[in-house]
């Protein structure tokens, strides 16, 4: 019986972290990783696309949840996500947006359902029942639409902008 | 959803096929295959993470999204089109923009089993683009089981693209205020598209004869509200041949007149609910109502029945529960006829608007009342001697009384108060002539159930009226005297 085998998980700016096997296994990615990596040494599997700072949230998320699995959120979002989600989720997501993005993108690419699951219904609902101009305040998006498009959707779309 | 898949597998047999290269390859190479990776990220889209995101929205902020800018515009249709492709439910109000992406999705996906668009209003309801899109839309749904429009108009060319496809699996259709023509929906219930619907709604449109004709032959429907519509009693004839398994049959506002009797023409066992309010129907053409044993639940307000319609109805229906027969002039004559019958089960009757008068009131001694838990009166022309018939032993399961717009004066209070109403619980004195001496009056034990008393439009004094009536019942909520 090997007790806590650990692996190395190198960020993109190269920073180290040591994690027991059993808590990354939550990665789809490592986890096929380390099906085909070398088994007796601490295998070292690099995320390049991840910096330190998510990562270490990463980690932080599969440590807690290998063991509590989360619950599924439902589709559509209902109210506000903190209806919905645990506490620890609740603090866990008391971050800011550009960390939170980053987050999307390091579960996505380290295939963590969950937290994509997580993180994704967090920013559903700070969408929720903002305007579009609002959205694009909060995400810094351009208007790319012509005069013409814009005056034409809006023309369309009179009925969500009353709601 | 799948692209997003395959797209990862891939990935992953990259990332496997390097990681085998690492593992021959020594250490150090590491950092030349980093770069590699990289541009694997990249290759993956955008679209997807906010297909992700957008897979929490509902339809009004997924429409919100699309116009923020070009990229959300395409992302949510794409949303649209693979989450509601099974079922496309919104409550959206004059929804153009929520066509265009219902008729994209229905051009992608002809496998939609659920649509409903709802309350789409009548704002934009000539709008020829707006056509267009329901016509895509009623011309792309092959698999559909329950359809629900409300509101948005359908065209006689929206009609006949539905009927182009067979709908084999359509169960309950629903076009309700979409002002379709008769010849339109003739159309569309050709071909065999509506065979086995079971839940029919066609309402405030131009449904006349041609449209009954094609109706007649579906027999498996169970339910069919063809309200406001131009039914004449010619249709009234077709429409009683797709009537056996019918359990609910709403009529209203047709001008089905003396076509009723055929309606009713064939014994029926199945029938539950029927609603045959304002259709001109005489007394004489109810006949053969009685052939609809199993009715529980009858509304024929405003249609002229007089005494032969309240006789038929009394003792051709065993098992009515409700029966709602207001403005249909019965007078104190048909009273008798329609205490004369066999309705020992009713506990719901509405007689408003009969002008029945006094005499009327007489009636409710008969024991066939003496389930009755809610009985309406309203204009009536009762005044305190019909008071004193109401408060006759057989009523004494009564829980709600309305005795509105009537002329009882403070005796029939007297006379209310000496009646076995042991359940009372509302009673509606609105607009009689109550002056304030009444209201000690209600202190009487009778009363002691009550829980609404309305008594707006009567001769009260308002403060000490108002006052007093707090006294007598703490409990109640009065509104303004």
């Amino acid at each position: 019986m090997s007790e806590t085998k650990q692996v190395e998980l190198t960020s993109k700016d190269k920073v180290s972290f040591k994690v027991d096997r059993d808590v990354i296994l939550m990665s789809g990615l490592v986890k096929d990783m380390l099906e085909e990596g070398d088994e007796d040494e601490t295998p070292i599997i690099p995320i390049p696309n991840v910096d330190s700072k998510p990562l270490q949230k990463v980690i932080e998320y599969c440590q807690y949840h290998h063991k509590e699995p989360a619950q599924e959120i439902e589709k559509p979002l209902k109210g506000k996500i903190e209806d919905v989600i645990c506490d620890w989720d609740k603090k866990f997501l008391e971050i800011d947006q550009s960390l939170l993005i980053e987050l999307i993108m390091a579960a996505n690419y380290l295939n963590i359902k969950d937290l994509l699951d997580l993180t994704c219904a967090k920013v559903a609902s700070m969408i929720k029942g903002k305007s579009p101009e609002q959205i694009r305040e909060m995400f810094g998006i351009e208007n790319d639409f012509t005069p013409e498009e814009e005056a034409k959707i809006r023309e369309e779309n009179k009925w969500c902008e009353e709601a | 959803m799948n692209t997003k898949q395959l797209k990862r597998k891939r990935e992953h047999r990259e990332m496997k096929e390097e990681l085998k290269d690492r593992s021959v390859v020594v250490q150090d190479s590491k950092r030349k295959k980093q770069s590699l990776i990289l541009s694997h990220l990249n290759e993956v889209p955008d679209e997807l993470f906010y297909m992700e995101i957008f897979s929490y929205l509902e339809f009004e902020s997924l429409a919100k999204c699309a116009m923020v800018c070009k990229k959300w515009f395409n992302a949510s249709a794409q949303t649209a089109t693979s989450l509601y492709h099974d079922t496309i439910t919104g409550m959206v109000k004059n929804t153009n923009y929520y066509c265009v992406l219902v008729a994209s999705v229905c051009r992608h996906f002809t496998n939609i089993q659920e649509l409903s668009l709802h309350d789409c209003g009548f704002i934009n309801i000539f709008n020829e683009q707006e056509n267009a899109y329901i016509e895509t839309v009623m011309g792309n749904l092959n698999n559909i089981r329950k359809l629900e429009i409300h509101g948005l108009r359908i065209t006689d060319f929206a009609c006949r693209e539905f009927s182009r496809t067979p709908k084999p699996f359509l169960q309950e259709l629903k076009l309700d205020h979409c002002m379709i023509s008769d010849y339109g929906f003739s159309n569309l219930a050709r071909n065999n598209t509506l065979s086995n619907v079971y839940s029919l709604s066609v309402t405030a449109s131009a449904i006349e004869l041609d449209s009954c004709k094609e109706l007649s032959n579906l027999t498996n429907l169970k339910i069919l509200d063809l309200s406001h519509n131009c039914i004449s009693s010619e249709g009234a004839k077709y429409l009683s041949s797709c009537l056996q398994n019918m359990e609910y049959l709403d009529l209203s506002f047709n001008n089905i007149e003396e076509g009723f009797e055929s309606l009713c023409s064939q014994k029926n066992t199945s029938m539950r609910k029927l609603i045959i309010v304002g259709n001109n129907i005489p007394g004489s053409a109810c006949k053969n109502i009685g052939n609809f044993e199993s009715i529980t639940h009858l509304d024929m307000t405003g249609n002229p029945l007089g005494y032969e319609g309240a006789s038929f109805i009394s003792k051709g229906l065993k098992e009515i529960r409700t029966l709602k027969i207001a403005d249909a002039k019965i007078n104190s004559s048909a009273m008798i006829y329609l205490s004369e019958g066999i309705m020992n089960n009713l506990s719901e009757l509405s007689l408003e608007g009969n002008f029945f008068g006094d005499e009327g009131c007489v009636v409710f001694q008969s024991p066939m009342f003496s389930n009755l838990k809610k009985l309406k009166l309203n204009r009536n022309c009762i005044t305190c001697f019909g008071c004193e018939n109401l408060a006759c032993d057989t009523l004494k399961s009564l829980q709600e009384l309305n005795l509105s717009f009537n002329r009882i004066k403070t005796r029939g209070i007297n006379f209310l108060s000496e009646g076995k109403f042991e359940n009372l619980e509302v009673l509606n004195l609105t607009s009689n002539f109550l002056p304030t001496i009444a209201i000690p009056l209600f202190k009487k034990p009778v009363f002691s159930k009550l829980k609404v008393l309305l008594l707006m439009g009567n001769r009260f004094s308002t403060c000490s009226s108002s006052s007093s009536l707090k006294d007598i019942f703490p409990q109640l909520q009065l509104t303004d005297c």
